[in-house]
């Protein structure tokens, strides 16, 4: 356990050396490097320990803040998201140090270095915290490490809208969580995660309180559907390497947060489960469906990343499904779904935002409207981002299928009882989130990677150092070797998913060898998908070594003369789509159109606003702030007022207590 | 000896079957209309002939443009060992239907990627079709597949498409089969959904994203769609076929898959294609259909 | 309850939800002849164990009633008034079929909920009329034109005989005869009314006569 203390300090001790280095960039640099490697091979060897069965004892100091113990421990569960933040975490600074320097001072070095390292460690604390003032404080060093990254280039008006929305939300859930732990600690006595599972049950409006405050405040983290509304503003505000490890680790914890509070709570009844499901469904289907109709790359993915917070919610709905029907196999299979997913998608969301990020650097804009023909010009970048785009969507050779496999498996499993229709149901949105987010990503990758650069920044772009390439393969390779190898994955997840189950390893152990087994032939497929490609790929060049190979310009279907601007633009490749979602997606156009015989400027201009913020929630504020208002005449600046108040409080008060 | 017979009988349909499909349609369609038509065997030739041919490369084009033939003719044999294309199929296993579906994707995927590769705003509008009109199809393969796998029991093709007898079952297939039959009339770009034969750019969906491709790299797309379109047959076919002996399966799925062939010459021969903003309600239709087949089984 | 009657059920569940998805006039009409055609041959597929020649009788005046005599009239109203063969849905055709599919599910749900005899909770006759019915009130609702309105008045009247069917086991004949006559009253008068419609305003669109509420 001492060896977590260990990574967590290294990052803390980086954090601080770094910050009193601001001077001197050099150094600065090597220090976060050493205490990023540091951090990985300490918890690495504490992930590994754990999850080889090797467990640690917890470690219980006593502290001086008031009801509190500092108390960490490691199970698997906790080892499988100390996994996540490590490898995301190292990658993602890596990558920083060279996205900080190429930025050429856009970025303040110095705060972007300090709060990602706190960003880092508080994760590392929070997974392993067990007791619930130490888990809250990790959580909020972790929320505001998040709000430094993200207004880091806090000159940009938009940057500050970003951060101030994002701190405004994560307090809301900040809120609901120490009402949430208030309440379980009264009940229990303490605020030990420990004496929650062994306290007496809560009565059944506290049980629903209990279940809605903590639905609140993880999901207002990882972004549920109507809580999503920081996600989009927040991730392109952040430099990239904080998007990669806010989308891919941070949103993660609110999702970690439920796990662990259900291993400790036990399960939820099946009306939750199934509302769980529902709204796992409904934010995945939203999140894909705002992602194609995005411009701007870095909100693509951050509604991407909804989505897939949608997809693990589901997986992790379904197996609370099975812990209410006491079906531990349901139960687990579902669990290890969503944990499976979650680790994916760290791997591949972290690796798009990395190498969107270098597009940003390279190009200038996020805007892909104004980008294309980099895959020439950055072919490292562009490669990557390939992969990372294919895997997100599920594709069979890569990890993203593995995790969505597993679900499926679950959706469509003849004899799950009275909801199998509605499991039906949800294995075809299952399938439309995955052909939309084919649609996507295809958008994502193929306009902004592919054909002709559409602006003089795309046409001068080049490949960033190996520093933000190095990461960005680690990352892919990663993504691949899931893919192709998924067992040992699958094992890490179905560890962490008997965590949450509780005692069922023992009793459906058997079962899992034939769901490992079924993964590797999955695996071995993808890799007899990959040997087929080579083997086609050699006998193409073996006939073409023969013949002529010319090269020409694309074919204009008879006109002669196309510009790199006719090229068909992003907004038009997802037009067939968002025409069928046109009600629900609610795109603002303006169109100036040519007219006359002799048109002068013609114009279009679309913007996709997200409902919940610019719709829904001021229907919401308007009447608060009406609320709000009526106080307001208490306040007027009269000093003999005020004095008036407090001795009419004083006085309310002594009548009261007296 | 067994292995070695199933696997030579599954590189004949894998050669064979997808040519002699696309030229049956042909066959009937210019039957229906009165003419004699290209021989049966013409999209083998012209498949021979290309794989004979240079090629001519886009300058704006990058290796995914190379890549994307090749994976995706290899995504769609290795979708073809899971269906039973010579009686039993080459792998088999619980959850395999879902990788069916999934490698139709990367088929996909790597299509619509290569046909943005070459810069042309037709291919980029043939790209953003497929995309669009493959994702409302998707959810109809999903509930069809949803409904044969609820009711056999099990989640690979070859138990799915196995023939079953069983209250409701008729109707229930019924409907699956129908549903099937538009997904696989999108899927392969066949008229209603896509003209194959149009000559108008703006029009086409499949043909367009192609337009850059040549040589071999063309010759592998073209088979690749033919396959996918016999093994979407295929399972059409199994789905109809009755309980028999091994031995008269392969023949009788040789003449399942010329009569489908037949079927969508006849289609291709008595429709227009649908103007492109209706095709999506084709495919809602048939998610429609796929639900009610469903609801039947799972009473 | 044989394959055969299954199949021409699930049809007709098949025909009003292609109803909900096309946007011409006249195949929306042929498409409920043919509904009533099935409907017609229905009662014939039920009784497995023979044939009442009061049976059969039904079955031919529905053949004829519905397949070609109210078809006929709805199509000669059509081509006397001269209007445009489109259908002008409220409500989208996707979000229809959607509504559609959505009301079918509705109705097996109900369907198991419904307090039918023990014989009935397998047939397929309860859930699918009540389909019907819900389909064609939607039809009614979602749709402008009068002749539309007809259309799905028409479907509705479908399910209620369905419905009808599948209660009274021996083919209640003589309320289904009245029924018939009922409709086709109620047809014939419509296409009157439409025709009037049409004359007084120049159109067939029921949104003009609104304009008579005040």
């Amino acid at each position: 356990m001492m060896l977590l203390l260990v990574a967590v300090l290294a990052l803390g001790v980086a954090a601080l050396l770094s910050g009193l280095m601001s001077r001197h960039d050099r150094w600065a640099r090597n220090i976060v490097i050493a205490g990023l490697a540091g951090a990985a091979i300490a918890g690495g060897t504490l992930v590994w320990r754990t999850l080889a069965g090797q467990g640690a004892s917890d470690l219980l100091w006593p502290w001086l803040v008031p009801g509190a113990v500092f108390h960490i421990g490691m199970d698997s569960l906790s080892a499988c998201f100390l996994l996540l933040v490590l490898v995301v975490g190292c990658c993602a600074g890596l990558y920083g140090e060279g996205y900080i320097a190429g930025s050429h001072g856009h970025i303040p070095a110095t705060p972007a270095r300090f709060f990602f390292l706190v960003l880092v460690g508080a994760m590392a604390l929070l997974v392993a915290a067990r007791n619930a003032l130490l888990f809250m404080i990790a959580w909020e060093t972790m929320a505001l490490a998040a709000f430094g990254l993200v207004s880091c280039e806090h000159g940009k008006p938009e940057v500050r809208k970003a951060g101030l929305l994002y701190l405004l939300c994560t307090h809301v859930g900040s809120l609901c969580l120490l009402a949430l732990f208030a309440l379980l600690g009264s009940n229990a006595g303490s605020l030990e995660f420990s004496s929650f599972a062994a306290a007496p049950a809560l009565p059944a409006a506290e049980r629903a309180a209990v279940f809605l405050l903590a639905l609140v405040g993880f999901g207002m983290k990882a972004g549920f559907m109507p809580l999503h509304i920081w996600l989009q503003e927040a991730h392109p505000a952040a430099p990239s390497h904080a998007s990669a490890a806010m989308s891919g680790v941070m949103i993660e914890m609110g999702l970690y947060g439920l796990l662990r509070l259900l291993s400790l709570l036990g399960p939820v009844s099946l009306e939750a489960a199934f509302f769980l499901v529902a709204l796992g469904l409904v934010t995945a289907v939203f999140g894909i469906t705002f992602a194609m109709a995005q411009r701007d790359f870095k909100r693509l993915l951050a509604y991407s990343s909804i989505e897939n917070i949608g997809i693990i919610l589901t997986g992790a709905g379904l197996g609370c499904y099975g812990l209410a029907k006491h079906n531990f196999f349901l139960a687990l299979l579902g669990f290890a779904g969503a944990i499976l997913h979650t680790l994916n998608h760290g791997l591949f969301k972290s690796l798009l935002f990395l190498s969107a990020g270098a597009v940003y650097q390279a190009v200038g804009t996020r805007d892909i409207e104004a980008c294309g023909g980099l895959q020439k010009r950055m072919p490292w970048t562009c490669g990557l981002m390939a992969v990372g785009a294919a895997a997100i969507c599920g594709l069979p050779p890569l990890n993203g299928f593995m995790g969505e496999w597993l679900i499926y498996s679950w959706l469509l499993r003849p004899g799950i009882g009275h909801g199998i229709f509605f499991a039906a149901l949800a294995a075809a949105a299952l399938s439309v989130i995955g052909a939309f987010a084919v649609a996507a990503f295809s958008k994502c990758y193929g306009l902004t990677c592919l054909g002709q650069p559409r602006s003089e920044g795309a046409r001068d772009a080049r490949d960033p150092f190996w520093i933000m390439l190095g990461p960005m393969a680690l990352l892919a390779a990663l993504c691949v070797a899931i893919g192709l190898f998924p067992s040992l994955a699958l094992h890490v997840a179905f560890a962490a998913a008997s965590d949450v189950v509780g005692q069922a390893r023992l009793t459906v152990s058997a079962s899992l060898e034939e769901w490992s087994c079924l993964l590797e032939v999955i695996g071995l497929f993808g890799a007899g998908v990959c040997a087929l490609s080579a083997l086609l790929w050699l006998f193409r060049s073996a006939l073409l070594r023969r013949r002529e190979v010319e090269l020409g310009p694309t074919w204009g279907c008879g006109f002669t003369a196309p510009t790199t601007r006719m090229q068909y633009t992003g907004s038009s490749y997802s037009m067939p789509l968002t025409r069928v979602f046109a009600a629900a997606l609610a795109t603002r156009e303006e169109v100036h159109p040519p007219l006359g015989y002799w048109p002068g400027k013609a114009a279009f201009e679309s913007r996709t606003p997200d409902p919940a913020l610019e719709r829904w929630l001021p229907v919401l504020t308007t009447k608060f702030e009406e609320w709000l208002s009526l106080p307001r005449r208490l306040q007027h600046g009269r000093l003999q007022l005020y004095l008036l108040y407090v001795s009419a409080f004083l006085v309310i008060i002594l009548l009261w207590k007296l | 000896m067994e292995t070695l017979k199933l696997v030579a009988s599954y590189l004949v349909m894998l050669v064979f079957a997808p040519p002699v499909m696309l030229g049956i349609i042909t066959k009937t369609k210019a039957v229906v209309a009165g003419r004699k038509g290209p021989p049966v065997l013409q999209p083998l030739y012209d498949t021979l002939k290309l794989l004979r041919k240079g090629a001519v490369y886009s300058t704006t084009t990058t290796w995914m443009f190379r890549l994307g033939p090749v994976v995706s003719l290899a995504a769609v044999l290795a979708a073809s060992s899971l269906v039973p294309l010579s009686g039993t199929p080459l792998i088999s296993f619980n959850g395999d239907a879902i990788l069916f579906v999934y490698l139709l994707a990367l088929g996909r995927f790597v299509t619509v990627t290569a046909a943005l590769d070459t810069g042309s705003s037709f291919e980029g509008m043939g790209a953003s079709r497929e995309v669009a009109f493959s994702s409302l199809a998707e959810p109809a393969l999903i509930l069809a597949f949803a409904s044969l796998a609820y009711r056999s029991g099990e989640l690979s093709l070859a138990r799915m498409f196995a023939p079953h007898g069983g209250p409701g079952s008729a109707a229930s297939a019924v409907l699956a089969l129908g549903s099937l039959f538009v997904v696989l009339l999108a899927e392969n770009s066949r008229i209603p959904v896509d003209d194959p034969n149009t000559h108008l750019e703006l029009t086409m969906i499949h043909e367009v994203m192609v337009l850059d491709h040549g040589g071999p790299d063309l010759a592998f797309i073209l088979h690749g769609a033919g396959l996918k379109l016999v093994l979407m047959a295929s399972l059409l076919v199994w789905l109809v076929l009755p309980e028999m002996p091994v031995a008269g399966r392969v023949g009788s799925l040789v003449l399942g898959l010329a009569a489908t062939a037949v079927v969508i010459g006849l289609v291709e021969s008595s429709m227009a294609r649908l103007r492109l903003i209706r095709v999506p309600q084709l495919l809602v239709a048939a998610i429609c259909a796929a639900t009610f087949g469903l609801i039947l089984t799972l009473r | 309850m044989g394959q055969l009657s299954q199949l021409l059920l699930a049809f007709i569940v098949f025909l009003s939800l292609y109803l909900l998805g096309s946007s011409s006039l006249t195949g929306c009409i042929k498409i409920v002849a043919l509904q009533g055609m099935c409907l017609g041959v229905l009662p014939l597929t039920v009784r497995a164990e023979g044939f009442h020649p009061q049976g059969l009788l039904l079955a031919a005046g529905m053949f004829i009633l519905k397949g070609f005599a109210i078809p006929w009239v709805l199509l000669y109203a059509i081509r006397e008034v001269k209007i445009r063969r489109e259908m002008e849905p409220m409500i989208g055709y996707i979000p229809s079929l959607l509504i559609g599919a959505a009301l079918i599910g509705v109705s097996f749900a109900l369907a198991e909920r419904l307090p039918v005899p023990a014989g009935l909770r397998t047939s397929l006759l309860i859930p699918v009329s009540l389909a019907t019915v819900m389909m064609g009130m939607l039809m009614m609702i979602s749709r402008f034109k009068a002749v539309s309105q007809v259309i799905g008045y028409l479907v509705f009247e479908n399910g209620v005989y369905l419905f009808g069917l599948a209660i009274a086991y021996q083919v209640p004949w003589i309320i289904e005869m009245g029924v018939l006559l009922d409709v086709f009253v109620a047809v014939f008068v419509m296409g009157i009314i439409i025709n009037h419609i049409a004359r007084a305003f120049d159109s067939i669109s029921t949104e003009k006569l609104t304009r008579l509420s005040d």
